[in-house]
Order: C-alpha cells, then sequence, then structure tokens
C-alpha cells in the first residue's frame, strides 16, 4: 500500500489532473458537441426502437396490444389459455413444475373418472400453484373435484424471484400478493430487456415461418406432448450425462442462495390449501423425486437441509389441512427407475405413471367428489 | 438506488441533471444536489438518514471549531471528539456483532457463558466510506492543508454527494472545495462526453464482465470443499476478475457522474493486476483507500522513516486495520495481514536487491500473490479458506476435468483485458463518431441487461 510514495508518479493520473480520454485542446467544443449528440441521438434512438417493437410485438401478452400471438417460452400463458379453451372443463387439476408435465391426466382420469388438466409450469414456484388454482377456478370456470401437487423442494426458494410472467398484470398475475402486485413502472422497464426482446425476435420468426408457437407443445388436456427429449432418447441422441452435468451446475447455482424454505411461499402454500378447503376439494401433494447422484452432486449445497425442511414444511401444513402428503423425494419410495430420468429431474412417463399410481392408489372412479379428506 | 438500475438511469439522473444545470446560483444547486443524494441513499433504507446527518454535523462542527482556535490543545481536543464519534458509530455498526461474537467465542473455549449480547445490527450502507470522507475533512483542517468549508451546506454536499457516497471514490475536500467554490454553470460539452464515456465503461464492466463471473463464483465459494483444484482455482480466478471489475466499474461510473455534474473525482483503479510488485499493486488497487491509509495512519505511525522493523511493524498496523475496514470478519483480517507480509518482505527483499529483474517475472508473481490474498477475502470463514488453499495445491486432486467453457472464456477474455488493455483512464477518446456510436451501443447493450438487480460488491463494505 502506501509503504512509499510513488517515485514518478504518472502526471496523467495524479487527482486534479485532467487525464482522461482527454477532451483535449486539439478537439473543438464543436466536436464534442456533434460526438455528444451523436452519442444521445443512437441511444435514445436504439431505446426508442426497442421498447416500441416489444411493446408492438407484446410477447408475453402484459400489453394491450397484440400485433402478434404471444410467444410462449413461457408456458404459463399457454397452459393458461388451453386451461379457459378445455371443454368440457376438467374436474382434475395437476398443479407442478416442468417435472409433473409428463403426469399423464388420461392417467388420472383412468383412476379417478375426474377429466384432468395438467398445469405444470416451467420453473414453478409455490405462488404459480396459487394463482394457477384460482385462474381455474374464477377465470377458467372449472369447479376441481380433485387437485393434484407435485411440489419441488425449491418451490420455496428465498432468494428467487417470481417469474416475471407473473408480475405483470395479467390474468394470472393478478392473484398474486398485493406486495408482488404489477406496477406500470415494471411494465415500462419490461421492454428494456434482453428477454423481452429476445422474446419479440422469436415471435417474429414464428410469425414470419409458421412454426408451431409453444402451446401446441402440449396437448388440448396439459400434457407434454412433443416430448424433445424423449425424441432424442429414442433416436439414441440424448447425451444423459452431459445434460446431469448442466443440470448440476444450475442446481449448484440454486441452491447456493437458498438458505432455508421461504416464508411467503409456504404461506402461498397454505392459501392454496386453504383455498382447497373452503371450496370442499380434495387435495393430494407429493414431493417430487430427484435422482440420487444428483443429489449427492447438490448436498455439499445443502440440499439435504432443504429438502428436510421443506418436507417437514408441507408435512406440517398438509396435516393442518387434513391433506395426504407423499415424499416421493426419493425413487425408491414409488419403486421409481433410476433411467427413467432424463437429467436427475426429469422424469419419462414411466416415472411420472409409477407417482400417479402411488398417489392415486384405493381411488376409486367416481369417489372424488368428498370433501377433504 | 443502484448506478446500474432503471430507475436511476431513467429517472433519477435525467431529473438530477436538468435541475443541476438549470439552477444557476451555487447555493441552490448544493442544495438541490444533497437533497437529491439524500432520496439516492434513502432508497435504500431512509432510517439511516439522520446517523449520516448526525456525522456531517459533528464534523463540520469540529472544523469549524478547529479552525477558529490556534489553541493546540483546545484544536486536539475537538480532533478527538471528531474521531471518536465517527470511530464510534463506525465500531458499533460494523464491528460490534464481530466483536461480541469473539468474546463469546473465547468464552465458550474456556468453558464460560457468553456475556456479550448479540444485536441484530443492520449496517448502514456506505458507512465505511462516509466516514472516512468525513473525517479527512477534520484531519485536513486540524493539519491546516484546507480551510473549512464555507457552509455547512458545502460540507453536507461534499460528504452526501450520490457519485462517491456509497463506495466511494474516498473524495477528500481537498479534492473538490476549489470546485465547490466555483461552480461551473454549464457543462463543457467535453467534459459531457467524458462523463459519458466513464459511465458507460463503467456499466461494461460490471455488466458484461464482472456480472457475468457472478454465478460460477458464487457457486463454487458456497460449496468449495470437495471440488478438487481445478475448480478452486477458477472460482478464485473467476472472483479475482469479478471484484476487479465490479468496483472498478463502480469507480469509472461514479467519475463519469461527477464529471456529468461538472466536477472531477481523483482516479480509483490503475491496471493494479499490472503491477510489478506488491507496493506497486497497492498504489494501483482502490487508490483512494491506499493513500487515505497512508496519509493518516501510515505516515503518522512513522511511515518508512524509522527502520525496517518499525516500517514492518507500521505496514502490518496499516493493512491490519486496512483489512478490518473492509469487514468485521478475520478473514478480512488475515487478508490485511497477508499484504502487511507481503509488502514488508517486498520491502526488505528490495533493500537487498533480490526483486526479480524480469518484468514479466515480477507481474506474474506479483498477480499469484494477489490472487492468493482473495482466498481469505471472499472465503466466508478462515476454515474455508485454509480448505480451499488446500484444494488448490492438490489437496482433494484435480477434480472436474470438464470446466464450464463459457466460465473459462470470461476469466481468460478479463484475465486478457486486466493485463494488455489500457484501462479507462489511459484509454485516449477522441470525438470520432464511430467512438459515439460504440458507447451507445454499449450503453443500450448493458441497459437491456439491467432487469435483474445486481449491487455492488464494494457496497457490503
Amino acid at each position: 500500500m502506501a509503504a512509499e510514495p510513488s517515485p514518478t508518479p504518472t502526471p496523467a493520473l495524479h487527482p486534479g489532473a485532467n487525464p482522461v480520454g482527454a477532451p483535449a485542446a486539439v478537439h473543438a467544443e464543436g466536436d464534442w458537441r456533434r460526438f455528444v449528440r451523436r452519442f444521445l441521438a443512437l441511444l435514445l434512438g436504439l431505446l426508442g426502437v426497442i421498447g416500441l417493437l416489444n411493446f408492438l410485438v407484446n410477447p408475453e401478452g402484459i400489453f394491450p396490444t397484440h400485433l402478434l400471438p404471444p410467444v410462449t417460452l413461457n408456458t404459463r400463458p399457454g397452459k393458461a389459455k388451453l386451461l379457459a379453451e378445455m371443454d368440457p372443463k376438467p374436474e382434475a387439476l395437476i398443479l407442478g413444475s416442468s417435472r409433473s408435465m409428463k403426469v399423464d391426466p388420461a392417467d388420472v382420469e383412468r383412476r379417478t373418472g375426474l377429466r384432468a388438466f395438467n398445469a405444470s409450469v416451467n420453473a414453478a414456484f409455490a405462488e404459480d400453484y396459487y394463482v394457477m388454482l384460482r385462474y381455474a377456478v374464477e377465470t377458467a370456470g372449472m369447479q376441481p373435484k380433485l387437485v393434484l401437487i407435485g411440489a419441488d423442494v425449491e418451490n420455496f426458494h428465498d432468494h428467487s424471484p417470481p417469474n416475471d410472467y407473473l408480475l405483470h398484470a395479467n390474468s394470472l398475475g393478478r392473484f398474486l400478493n398485493a406486495n408482488q402486485a404489477d406496477s406500470a413502472w415494471r411494465r415500462f422497464t419490461t421492454v428494456f430487456t434482453v428477454l423481452e426482446t429476445k422474446l419479440s425476435i422469436l415471435s417474429i420468426q414464428e410469425a414470419i415461418t409458421g412454426q408451431e408457437r409453444g402451446e401446441g407443445t402440449f396437448e388440448p388436456n396439459g400434457y407434454l406432448k412433443n416430448d424433445f427429449w424423449k425424441a432424442l432418447k429414442e433416436q439414441g441422441k440424448l447425451d444423459v450425462k452431459s445434460r446431469f452435468e448442466q443440470r448440476a451446475a444450475q442446481y449448484q447455482a440454486r441452491y447456493a442462495s437458498y438458505t432455508a424454505p421461504s416464508k411467503e411461499r409456504l404461506d402461498y402454500f397454505t392459501k392454496l390449501l386453504a383455498y382447497c378447503r373452503e371450496r370442499h376439494i380434495p387435495v393430494i401433494v407429493f414431493l417430487t423425486p430427484m435422482h440420487p447422484d444428483l443429489k449427492a452432486r447438490l448436498r455439499p449445497y445443502g440440499y439435504d437441509q432443504r429438502r428436510d425442511e421443506a418436507a417437514a414444511a408441507l408435512q406440517k401444513i398438509c396435516a393442518q389441512e387434513g391433506v395426504r402428503f407423499f415424499d416421493l423425494s426419493l425413487p425408491e419410495s414409488f419403486g421409481g427407475d433410476l433411467n427413467s430420468f432424463y437429467d436427475g429431474i426429469h422424469m419419462d412417463e414411466h416415472n411420472s405413471g409409477l407417482i400417479t399410481e402411488k398417489v392415486l392408489a384405493n381411488r376409486a372412479p367416481g369417489k372424488e367428489t368428498h370433501a377433504v379428506q | 438506488m443502484l448506478f446500474n438500475s432503471y430507475v436511476f438511469i431513467f429517472v433519477f439522473l435525467p431529473i438530477v441533471l436538468l435541475g443541476w444545470w438549470r439552477l444557476r446560483t451555487n447555493a441552490p444547486r448544493l442544495a438541490f444536489l444533497t437533497l437529491a443524494s439524500y432520496v439516492f441513499y434513502g432508497w435504500w433504507d431512509w432510517r439511516f438518514l439522520p446517523l449520516m446527518w448526525a456525522s456531517t454535523t459533528v464534523d463540520w462542527i469540529a472544523g469549524q471549531k478547529i479552525a477558529a482556535s490556534e489553541e493546540p490543545g483546545y484544536r486536539k481536543r475537538w480532533l478527538a471528539a471528531s474521531m471518536t464519534f465517527n470511530l464510534a458509530i463506525l465500531g458499533f455498526f460494523k464491528y460490534y456483532g464481530f466483536f461480541a461474537a469473539s468474546v463469546n467465542d473465547m468464552a465458550a473455549r474456556m468453558g464460560m457463558s457468553a456475556f456479550a449480547p448479540v444485536l441484530a445490527i443492520v449496517l448502514p450502507i456506505g458507512i465505511s466510506f462516509y466516514t472516512f470522507n468525513s473525517m479527512s475533512y477534520t484531519i485536513d483542517i486540524y493539519r491546516r492543508i484546507v480551510k473549512p468549508a464555507k457552509s455547512l451546506l458545502h460540507f453536507s454536499t461534499f460528504v452526501a454527494m450520490f457519485p462517491h457516497l456509497v463506495a466511494g471514490p474516498i473524495v477528500r475536500y481537498s479534492d473538490i472545495e476549489d470546485q465547490f467554490n466555483d461552480l461551473k454553470t454549464g457543462l463543457p460539452w467535453s467534459q459531457a462526453a467524458t462523463g459519458v464515456y466513464f459511465f458507460v465503461m463503467g456499466m461494461a464492466k460490471k455488466l458484461l464482465i464482472a456480472d457475468q463471473l457472478a454465478g460460477p463464483v458464487n457457486a463454487y465459494f458456497a460449496a468449495p470443499a470437495g471440488q478438487g483444484a481445478m475448480a478452486a482455482w477458477l472460482g478464485v480466478l473467476g472472483y479475482t476478475f469479478q471484484i476487479y471489475f465490479d468496483f472498478s466499474g463502480y469507480s469509472d461510473m461514479a467519475v463519469g457522474l461527477a464529471h456529468l455534474l461538472g466536477i472531477q473525482f481523483p482516479i480509483n483503479f490503475n491496471s493494479p493486476y499490472k503491477a510489478e510488485n506488491i507496493s506497486d499493486f497497492w498504489r494501483r488497487w482502490h487508490i483512494s483507500l491506499s493513500t487515505w491509509l497512508r496519509d493518516y495512519l501510515f505516515i503518522p505511525l512513522g511511515g518508512s522513516r524509522k527502520g525496517t522493523a518499525r516500517t514492518a511493524v507500521n505496514l502490518f498496523i496499516t493493512m491490519f486495520l486496512g483489512g478490518l475496514w473492509h469487514g468485521a470478519n478475520w478473514t478480512f483480517v488475515c487478508w490485511g495481514l497477508y499484504h502487511g507480509v507481503l509488502l514488508a518482505g517486498y520491502h526488505l527483499l528490495r533493500q537487498r536487491d533480490l526483486v526479480p529483474k524480469s518484468v514479466a517475472v515480477a507481474r506474474a508473481i506479483t498477480f499469484l500473490m494477489v490472487v492468493l490474498g482473495w482466498v481469505f477475502f471472499r472465503a466466508a470463514t478462515l476454515t474455508q479458506a485454509v480448505g480451499i488453499f488446500r484444494e488448490m495445491f492438490g489437496a482433494a486432486g484435480v477434480g472436474q476435468l470438464r470446466p464450464n467453457p463459457a466460465t473459462v472464456g470470461m476469466i481468460v477474455l478479463a484475465w486478457a483485458i486486466a493485463n494488455f488493455a489500457p484501462n479507462t483512464w489511459e484509454m485516449k477518446l477522441e470525438p470520432k463518431p464511430r467512438y459515439a456510436y460504440a458507447l451507445a451501443l454499449v450503453l443500450v447493450w448493458t441497459i437491456l441487461l439491467l432487469q435483474k438487480e445486481s449491487p455492488f460488491l464494494y457496497f457490503q463494505f
């Protein structure tokens, strides 16, 4: 440090000198004026163009403009649309993250006699389940006779913000807590984000090429139709090891900032069960599994502790609400096949079917109309 | 409020610049800037504003009293009052928890029950910076280096002005006294361009480099145990560049914002990873802090004027306190002492003419020493730091042999920029259209990346 003053201090670096980009005397102020004006013109022009593009294309459907149909890299609007369009209305609702997308509504219907819809959405948190249920009941006109919830330990992350889509004043976001509600400012700044710009470009590309939009990935009952990984696996092109590594890196980062189950997210879960109780809707909750090798990779990042905390909290809330809770976080708990994981967390229909069988065992078709067990 | 936020760039900054340059006379302009700075600070947590007001008022009064008297005892008492007050608030908010935990830990080791009450104290953001700004003012008046500020308003603006408020540079009153007394009434276009240039460069450093390294670095340090040498080196090197581009990016933005107000701040970073020895490193890294410690601590302790042994002791003390300034944790203390050892060692080697003659070798050794130091700085605990050192040198094997190519690529890019590119202060800005367009493109690019809030690393200090 300061052990000795620099013997040869560079004059240009001396405080108070004018070292920078030296607005040197060789350049007239007029040159700098034009420089600043050019800078401002391009800055404001580009921001204006990008903002206008994103506003007009409106790729997430958050503005009144509807130049193009919303793109659905985010599955929420697509699932909401399918749910609203399903006719006749479903009677059983499957809530979950992408890990529950392979829970087959047809399987649920076969076992319960209830027409089912899979409303699982990507990168879900507890609030997603709550808003999707309320949307199903209050907007889509569904009167559920069964709600099946596939909860993940990460659904209760205490340092991950809600999905951006929910934060906008749309058909789902309006059910969020008031403190998370949308604001005009948030909508305004959204048009200046990389994500929104990428979605706009994608939206335009899809409009030009006529490619199937995201919502086409799902069957009308919400079941994952175009299973990309399954296709790769069947072609022998699925590099499970590489996908596992990617997932491990992603989840390590996620667990690094996961310090405890979020109180607000547990409250959402409690509200969800209370909402069902008030409407006499039976609920079944299960904790989704993870491949033991991935668990081992996440152990140094506190996976075991978070799992135990989340499982205990869910168990307690379910017990209070009289809801059945299945801890299926270990594949052996439902006879799961370790080869039926694509990447350590996402499962194919085999394991998903085993889960459905496990949680709906002994439930005869047509017996789901009574209140909470 | 963060510089790298939509609300700052789209609302706060335009309003401040408009108000500042529309007002014509000094007092309303300084009042406007001070109020704006309080809004800037209060955006984070308004409850800590009174603390800053108290510090400002005490140091203002102390400065007046010291300047008004020729009686040494009286002057010294007021200086002591100012120092005591500033160090007391810094000590309470920043170090009480550390002190209590250390005392209780020691008691537990001796089989005694904990007796220091543990309080949940929130660290007011920027407290280390504005107390150092403020203390330098009274000390400089005591030393008759500067005259007291013309008014409380002048002094309040100096302490609070938002470009340097929360993470420096640590500006001294002598740096901006004349500038405050003779505020420009119109911003020269050349200075506007300079301000824009610095701000955009800072945004680029922060968002395009530092933030891109943050993910893998945080993931590594969250659970470093057992990851092996490859992951350890990548994690530590990643942090080495993350902290440089993050903090120097912040400093560039602060300098740029000051320029947009017609004010010049001192340089804070001068390509520190190009340093050829550890002493050189400290003349290039966080310059405003290292010169502060030199002028207000090292030199008063005797500096290097009292022999080798005393110089080493002075370096240890200075670096120990410099480390502690960064945070209340033994890791920072060790980091400071580590640099104290390096500085003292370099001092001895230089006396014996044992320093490397090759510039490349000297730079490589210095860089390696600095990198190792960051392990203490970033680790959560000393135990973790020791574990990382062990793994860096093979205690857990090589580990994962297929590191993420994006992380490796970003580290290599950052290393190349830090080592071979001219820094922000060395680049020569010219009023060519392509530079203007390039700056605009980079700023738009970084604005599009603002969606996720990303505070600067030095905000925690």
